[in-house]
């Protein structure tokens, strides 16, 4: 909504040039409200432009009200009039300041000259919250009363919504109600003592307030009560002071509980089914655990066949990052036993607390939380690791490293469909966390998600897939290798990328001796910089050890090649070394 | 609706969503649905579309008929007022200026509304710009075979709007007047509540709560002005003046123990919901002037559980949530488990509770009840709480009722030492035992006239209570005097 409204002074007789004045001034302040609220609603409250629009706001109130005190604004659906003249016209439909007063009856209201900040801040916020998306159940002149503000006063007319009882004719409404009628009074004849009326004998009535049998003397009773009411005010200041500090859900868990220990029909636990999951998710979201078990257990009380998924769904929905945080950081508080308490409880709840388990692990910093929280995790989701997976998507690469290290956990082949899906991950810790997830796929599974890894790995994944490879012993993967060795851009890899590939094929005997020895044939005429590979080769030569092995480099010992004789006579007297 | 050929909407009655949604849409389409007729015939498409979606958004909320009220500067639909965002004030501005021109107050649809009956209805309004001209819309649409939609006059709306205009009533002069328009407004908001409530089955709380803001700030400024009016008992709308009653009471009891005034406002709310799970027991039950049989009497001990699951549809958990189903649940309950509903064990009863039972049952007491020949006085139940059995209720709750009425409560005939016949008007916070009063007869047996009466503020410390003199020997009408 724009609201660049009209300033109207200018255009209306305002009477005394002074009263024109004050107009135009309170005019120009309406349209800089307008506009304060405009930019309070583009950006958020700690925008510097936002800080001096509110900043700016409330100086120019002030000056204003240095100049005409109090300033009193009539307001109407389209327009803020002073004394009568507008002061400020709605520009368009769109436009309209006086709306949001006017809609929840706000009628006049009025600025003392001591107007603080904080006080202006309040009446834009609340402004910003009645016309936002969550605008809640109070309207503008609720949250204004709530505040109680000293300076800023507001006349406002009665909310008149049920014209006509809502859909009741009046004596329909009447008749219905259940509370004693004017009209139907004294019916008997005034008969009464001066100890008071008549009254008939029997019990029950439809009067369900006691009405006590035996009158005291008032006189005696007050003094009784006199003498005890300082001791007595203080005992019942301290049951309400008692209240404000125990938890509202500790309360409400209460009552209910004592609502259900009366005679309750199914009925009436069906409608408290209804309410205890807000009592739910207040324990959660506070994380009182002990309160949310026992909230949990009511709501099973009510309604036996209570599913958990619908209420975590909402949870989770509901839930705002800001909420989480807050939760984290007690969970973080309450240590160890905080955890474990909330792990319980949400094995108590079973897979439909997954989601939600997830939100706070994203926020969780700390390795003590976040690690028995994955393992939980892994453990409600064993069975059913798809409905994660959305997470999968999360923009934060934190999120689905942790995801991707809950699927490692549950391991097995059923995961790694899901890690395949992320091999692309733009961040390297993601892959790098998919690759060690894969170790606890089978080999035929596996392979081939890390072959595919290993041609797009940067050099400090690729050492780490050939590694894991390596221990799985294939021919194929090791004519990978041989391919990879025999390649024209090996020579261009990183140290670490060939140290990998050598120690895979050293692990691998006899059977590559052939593919290395060829290696020292490498290079035609020109063998410039192979040097060090040829070490590298002669070295993978003797970690076999064996005789052929042996044999390969007493051939390499030989060869018209200095820098192969060199490498290979090096290798064979580590080896005899090691003989030794 | 006969034309089912669209897919329509699921019927609501919900005020929220009637307030939100479909009321500002309703509102929307019917001004836009008047302009197309004015450019295009009934065939065209543009029409068509609009008609169908007017249609549709009066099927979701008919109930028997749909009602769309202009009064004020404000649209109602089935009662509920709608909020209208400040992108649709034009909308609801030329609408309000369409039914103004025609003197009328609106346009009740009817199940069964065709398509071609609204055609013709739009183009027979029109046809008449003006209320001279409209005044036969009535007429014409009869004529025209129209049954199913109507026009309503502003005079069909003038009794409704009665209400509305008394929100935009001039501010009173005196502190009296302010008083009374307090309570007149209080009483009026809490039928408006109760209803809808009884209609919906959830509270309406933002009106409950714009009910109990100007009580909070009337007993916060002047205590005792407002206490006065809750000794009135003929009220037109008793009713609804007990729930206001119980709810001033908890609210002044809950100031004398020095709670802050957010807590007032929550007491106050909870107090005057207490008894709302009676919207369920039936009227003739409620209504029985005799003994109640066993099943009658098990339908009102259940009315603390209907309460409860009637406040608990409020929305969101909070100290307010919490202080309407402790309020609403606990109060026929004791201490030590004894009353209703039945927990054979003991209860914590909050503080809300403990004050609110006390204000209840003074107010009950002193209200009308067709087995008794009249009223208790406000003093007379005070001397029946505070009598031998008053260990039922807290103590300090009781102590806060007496700082609250006073000891001898609003309306109590007194005899003075000196011979003087008062009526108390109010309590003396500082002396219990000399109220404020009117004087009603002298010693000499003459009446001070009504034009100038003659009141003590307070009774002159050289005089006495001597006698509390019972209603049946004054021969006047207590609840005018204190009314004035």
């Amino acid at each position: 909504m724009t609201l660049q409204g009209r300033s109207m002074a200018s255009d209306v007789d305002a009477g005394s040039p002074a009263e024109a004045a004050a107009a135009a001034e309170a005019g120009a302040w309406a349209t800089r409200l307008a506009r304060t609220f405009k930019t309070c609603r583009l950006y958020d409250g700690g925008n510097p432009t936002v800080v001096r629009f509110r900043e700016d706001l409330h100086s120019a109130l002030r000056e204003l009200l240095t100049r005409h005190a109090p300033l009193t604004l009539t307001v109407t659906s389209r327009a803020l009039e002073l004394s009568g003249t507008a002061v400020y016209t709605a520009g368009s439909r769109e436009d309209n300041l006086a709306a949001i007063f006017h809609r929840d009856g706000i009628r006049r209201i009025t600025f003392r000259p001591e107007i603080t900040q904080g006080e202006l801040d309040t009446l834009v916020d609340s402004m910003l919250h009645v016309t936002g998306p969550d605008a809640g159940d109070d309207d503008l002149v609720t949250l204004l009363w709530s505040a109680n503000l000293s300076n800023i006063e507001f006349v406002a007319a009665p909310l008149e919504g049920d014209i006509e009882g809502g859909g009741l004719d009046d004596a329909e409404g009447d008749r219905s109600m259940p509370w004693p009628h004017g009209t139907g009074a004294a019916t008997a004849s005034a008969g009464g003592s001066a100890g008071g009326p008549a009254d008939d004998d029997g019990r029950p009535r439809s009067d369900d307030c006691d009405t006590l049998a035996r009158a005291g003397d008032l006189d005696q009773a007050f003094e009784e009560l006199e003498s005890t009411a300082i001791h007595e005010m203080e005992r019942l200041q301290g049951i309400h002071e008692e209240e404000l500090q125990s938890s509202i859900v500790t309360r409400c868990i209460e009552t209910l509980t004592d609502c259900l220990a009366t005679e309750t029909t199914p009925g009436d636990r069906e409608e408290l089914a209804r309410f205890i999951p807000r009592v739910l998710r207040e324990a959660i979201v506070t994380a009182d655990w002990p309160a949310a078990h026992t909230a949990m257990h009511l709501l099973r009380q009510c309604d036996p066949e209570w599913s958990s998924e619908a209420f975590f769904q909402g949870l989770a929905g509901a839930s705002s990052a800001s909420t989480v945080r807050e939760l984290v950081a007690t969970l973080d508080r309450q240590g160890d036993e905080g955890v474990e308490a909330f792990l319980a409880l949400a094995n108590e709840f079973g897979e439909p607390s997954a989601e939600w388990l997830m939100q706070v692990l994203a926020e969780s910093q700390q390795q003590r939380t976040r690690r028995p929280l994955a393992r939980a995790l892994a453990t409600l989701v064993k069975n059913n690791p798809e409905r994660l997976l959305a997470w999968m998507h999360d923009p934060r690469w934190y999120v689905v490293r942790n995801l991707v290290h809950i699927l490692g956990w549950i391991g097995g082949d059923g995961v790694t469909g899901y890690l395949a899906a992320a091999i692309d991950h733009p961040e390297f810790r993601v892959r790098r966390e998919i690759v060690a997830a894969l170790s606890s796929a089978s080999p035929e599974v596996a392979r081939p998600i890390l072959m595919k890894m290993l041609t797009r790995a940067e050099p400090r994944l690729f050492a780490m897939i050939v590694h894991q490879l390596a221990h799985f012993r294939d021919d194929s993967v090791v004519r990978h290798f041989v391919e990879i060795l025999r390649g024209a851009e090996f020579q261009e890899r990183s140290d670490d990328e060939k140290r990998a590939i050598y120690i895979a094929l050293a692990n691998e005997g006899d059977d590559v001796i052939p593919s290395l020895e060829q290696e020292f044939a490498r290079g035609g005429l020109f063998t410039g910089g192979l040097d060090l590979h040829w070490q590298s080769v002669a070295r993978c030569l003797a970690r076999i050890g064996t005789p052929a092995a042996r044999e390969a480099l007493d051939r390499g010992a030989r060869s018209s090649r200095s820098g192969v004789r060199k490498a290979c006579a090096m290798a064979l007297a580590s080896l005899q070394t090691r003989d030794d | 609706m006969t034309d089912t050929a669209r897919p329509s909407e699921p019927r609501t009655s919900d005020a929220a969503t009637i307030e939100k949604l479909v009321g500002p849409a309703l509102v929307s389409r019917f001004h836009g649905l008047l302009r197309a007729a004015r450019i295009y015939s009934p065939s065209n498409q543009t029409f068509q579309d609009q008609m169908w979606d007017l249609l549709r958004l009066v099927d979701q909320v008919m109930e028997g008929e749909v009602l769309l009220l202009a009064m004020g500067q404000c649209f109602y639909v089935n009662g509920v007022r709608i909020r209208a965002d400040a992108s649709q004030a034009a909308v609801f501005d030329a609408l309000t200026v369409e039914f103004e021109q025609r003197k009328l107050g609106g346009v009740r649809f009817l199940e069964g509304l065709r398509s071609e009956e609204l055609a013709v209805f739009l183009q027979l309004m029109l046809e008449r710009p003006d209320g001279e001209r409209a005044a036969d819309l009535p007429a014409a649409a009869a004529a025209a075979g129209v049954v199913n939609v109507a026009a309503v006059t502003l005079a069909e709306t003038e009794s409704a709007g009665a209400e509305t205009s008394a929100a935009d009533e001039p501010p009173p002069q005196t502190e009296r007047e302010r008083t009374k328009q307090v309570f007149r407004q209080a009483v009026s908001g809490t039928r408006q509540a109760i209803l809808h409530t009884a209609r919906t089955g959830k509270p309406a709380m933002r009106r409950i709560k714009r009910v109990v803001q100007p009580i909070v700030d009337s007993v916060m400024k002047n205590e005792y002005s407002l206490i006065g009016l809750t000794a009135i008992k003929n009220h037109d709308e008793y009713t609804f003046a007990h729930c206001v009653n119980v709810s001033v009471l908890s609210v002044a009891m809950g100031h004398q123990l020095g709670l802050p005034r957010t807590t007032l406002a929550n007491l106050g709310l909870a107090a005057l919901l207490h008894d709302v799970g009676k919207l369920t027991v039936p009227p003739e039950v409620l209504g029985k002037p005799d003994q109640l049989s066993s099943e009658e009497w098990q339908l009102m001990e259940r009315h603390p559980i209907e309460g409860v699951k009637i406040v608990a549809r409020a929305p969101g958990l909070s100290t307010l949530s919490l202080d309407l189903l402790n309020v609403a649940f606990q109060h026929h309950l004791t201490e030590d488990g004894r009353g209703y509903p039945r927990l054979g064990r003991p209860c914590r009863l909050s503080a809300a509770t403990r004050l609110v039972t006390v204000a209840d049952c003074y107010d009950a007491m002193t209200a009308h009840r067709a087995y008794r020949s009249r009223p208790f006085t406000g003093y007379e139940a005070l001397r029946l709480l505070l009598g031998p059995d008053r260990t039922r209720y807290d103590v300090a709750a009781l102590w806060t009722l007496v700082r609250t009425v006073g000891l001898y409560p609003a309306g109590t005939l007194l005899m003075t030492n000196s011979g003087h016949l008062v009526i108390s008007l109010s309590p003396n916070p500082e002396d219990m035992r000399r109220p404020f009063c009117r004087v009603l007869a002298r010693p000499d047996g003459s009446m001070p006239p009504d034009a100038h009466p003659e009141t003590w503020d307070p009774m002159p410390k050289d005089m006495t209570v001597s006698r509390v003199v019972s209603p049946e020997e004054f021969d006047g009408e207590i609840d005018r005097l204190i009314a004035a």
